[in-house]
């Protein structure tokens, strides 16, 4: 049964077993704890970003803004930590609840409002990008070293990055699935009318989970903060693709209902260290983007191939 | 659910009224009129042919746009598409090929963009959300990889300068491509069947499969399109700003739709026209010169453009309550 609650995850668990069997032929010298650590620093943001989607693709939605807050929670957290402890947590806590209120305000349109999902966000990325600009605008800041060591260090071989996520999954993601709440999610991207019909109030599970991604989201951006210890308000624009191929390359459907957090994070891991193994495999860097743009494409062609098997051409059309 | 137009049975008003093509014109109407109230230079010719010029890019992209959007699909490859096309073609001509081959490879290179988008939307069936959104990734790759990061300095040839910036008897030659562009996606949205394949597959597309229209074809076709106007409007903005520079398609992602969807077509597709985009895409030059005469910086611009595009979605895009 749990084989199967997780088969979807398949593809990406796999795809990251293998890429890292490849990174360590390639490479021997990432099994060193620097190595390990350097590894799970690069993924983990995206990984969150991809939480921060897949809490949306399960209702049914998509996020394009899902980047913008990153670069938005990013800019924000960089330019008033300052140096002072105290204040430093305070920042932490205000960008956190600074994410909340942009996924909150993409809730609100959506499920409120009625406009589409797609519509919404893209509207959402140019304003929360604009916002981040006028807070940050040009990149730079100042970023407590105790604060980017504390989340991007290891302990030997474990890397407080992989702790930091597992600890966002394990307090935050993991109890808000198992709620009433995350029941709801799953329920309205599934079928919103029999959620409807069974007493779910489809409005208000959207609002929430759009709020959600936005602590999720929240979440990458300071992570990256450590990761980068600078701020960039546009740092963010290619996680909103980025985590939208991990989601689905993780095996959740967009259109909704289903998906786990073990596939999209898996999937961004993969997204994320294919760079670096194109580095080590000796690709020039020039042609990062368009190797990473064709391994994109590439991977999402893959992950539906199965639909060219299909027989009943009708079936793949009516979802 | 694909209904775009309110029930509004109880009101004595006539139903045409609330269609969004309707409430986007009366829109465009009253916004010119308060911009030429505030100041009165709005009203000028000069500015009324500056604008058009300028929404001629914008209504070029939209034609695309419009016809991938009432598929019930959207084309997020323009921005880099457009750009490649431009580049493309000032590199050809760089390299002293003829004006109208460097014209013809832009153009198929967009096209061809398109029917690859097609490719992944209509076969792999990957949401073309994400296809898209992809593939502009690898057009930007394979620009800067073309490019060397480098854009090409070259001087644009006078046809393609007069594409972008010229006129003729007064009125902007892009002004003309938009009026020939916008003409034949209104004679191919309301007189062809392959118009009336796009809004079929926009609203139920298992019953234009069964009624024998492969419609994975018909996806080839609005993509493709999109991916040639984009090209077109590439090629026009390389004429219009005398360079092509690398950043020359990102103001190209959200405006357009935003034109599309302003202009009353359904985002889920289905219903909707090209006659809507045409008054989308002025209300959207209309309100980015608004915003730059009352010289808010770039930031604010994006805050201030994202928020009025919810607001005027909240006023007529919203979805029936009863279909969900």
């Amino acid at each position: 049964m749990i084989v199967e609650r997780y088969y979807s995850s398949l593809t990406a668990v796999i795809g990251l077993i293998l890429l890292v069997v490849l990174f360590v032929y390639i490479q021997p010298m990432i099994l060193s704890p620097f190595g390990v650590t350097l590894s799970a620093n690069q993924g983990t943001a995206l990984a969150l970003a991809a939480l921060a989607q897949l809490i949306v693709v399960l209702t049914g939605g998509v996020d394009l803004s899902v980047g913008a807050i990153v670069g938005l929670t990013n800019a924000i957290a960089a330019t008033y930590m300052g140096t002072h402890p105290g204040i430093a947590a305070a920042v932490l806590i205000g960008t956190l609840a600074a994410g909340t209120l942009a996924g909150f305000v993409n809730g609100l349109v959506v499920a409120y409002g009625r406009i589409q999902p797609i519509i919404v966000t893209l509207a959402t990325l140019y304003i929360f990008t604009g916002i981040g600009l006028v807070i940050r605008p040009q990149p730079g800041g100042l970023v407590p070293g105790g604060f980017a060591d504390a989340l991007t260090r290891s302990w030997g071989y474990l890397p407080h990055a992989l702790v930091f996520l597992l600890a966002v999954v394990g307090l935050a993601w993991v109890p808000l699935m198992r709620s009433r709440l995350g029941r709801a999610i799953q329920a309205i991207g599934d079928n919103r009318n029999g959620a409807h019909v069974s007493g779910i109030s489809v409005a208000r599970t959207e609002l929430w989970a759009y709020t959600a991604g936005g602590f999720f989201a929240a979440c990458a951006g300071i992570f990256l903060t450590a990761q980068t210890t600078s701020g960039d308000a546009t740092i963010g624009a290619s996680y909103t693709l980025n985590s939208v191929a991990a989601v689905v390359f993780g095996g959740a459907v967009l259109g909704g209902g289903r998906g786990v957090a073990l596939g999209p994070i898996c999937g961004a891991y993969f997204l994320s260290l294919l760079i670096s193994v194109l580095f080590a495999g000796g690709v020039s860097p020039f042609y990062q983007n368009l190797l990473l743009g064709a391994i994109l494409v590439i991977v999402l062609a893959v992950a539906n191939s199965w639909r060219l098997r299909t027989r009943h051409w009708l079936r793949v059309m009516s979802n | 659910m694909n209904t775009a137009t309110p029930a509004r049975q109880r009101t004595a008003l006539p139903a045409w009224l609330f269609q969004g093509v309707t409430v986007s014109y009366i829109l465009l109407v009253v916004l010119f009129a308060i911009a030429a109230a505030i100041n009165p230079h709005y009203a000028s010719w000069d500015n009324i042919r500056n604008l058009l010029q300028i929404g001629a890019f914008i209504g070029v992209i939209a034609v695309g746009q419009t016809l991938v959007i009432i598929t019930g699909q959207i084309d997020l490859s323009v921005p880099w598409n457009l750009t490649f096309s431009a580049i493309l073609m000032a590199t050809l001509c760089s390299h002293g090929y003829s004006t109208a081959t460097a014209v013809a490879a832009a153009l198929a290179s967009g096209t061809l963009v398109g029917m690859f988008n097609s490719i992944g939307t209509a076969i792999f069936r990957i949401h073309s959300l994400v296809w898209t959104l992809g593939v502009n990734a690898l057009m930007q790759g394979a620009t800067l990889v073309y490019t060397h990061a480098q854009p090409p300095r070259v001087d644009v040839p006078p046809i393609v300068r007069a594409l972008g910036s010229g006129s003729l008897y007064g009125i902007p030659v892009p002004l003309l491509v938009w009026i020939a562009a916008g003409a034949v996606a209104l004679v191919i949205l309301h007189k062809t069947s392959f118009g009336r394949y796009l809004y079929a597959i926009g609203n139920n597309e298992s019953a234009l499969f069964l009624s024998g229209v492969d419609s994975r074809k018909v996806y080839l076709g609005a993509f493709a399109t999109s991916g040639f106007c984009a090209a077109l409007a590439g090629i026009m903005l390389t004429g219009y700003s005398s360079q092509t520079y690398l950043g020359m398609g990102s103001d190209y992602l959200l405006v357009p739709i935003a034109a599309v969807i302003i202009g009353g077509t359904n985002i889920m597709g289905g219903s909707g026209g090209y006659l809507g985009s045409i008054s989308g895409a002025l209300i959207v030059v209309l309100l980015q010169s608004v915003l730059s005469i009352v010289q808010i910086q770039e930031a604010g611009k994006d805050i201030v453009f994202g928020t009025i595009i919810i607001l005027l979605l909240l006023l007529y895009g919203r979805q029936k309550l009863a279909a969900r």
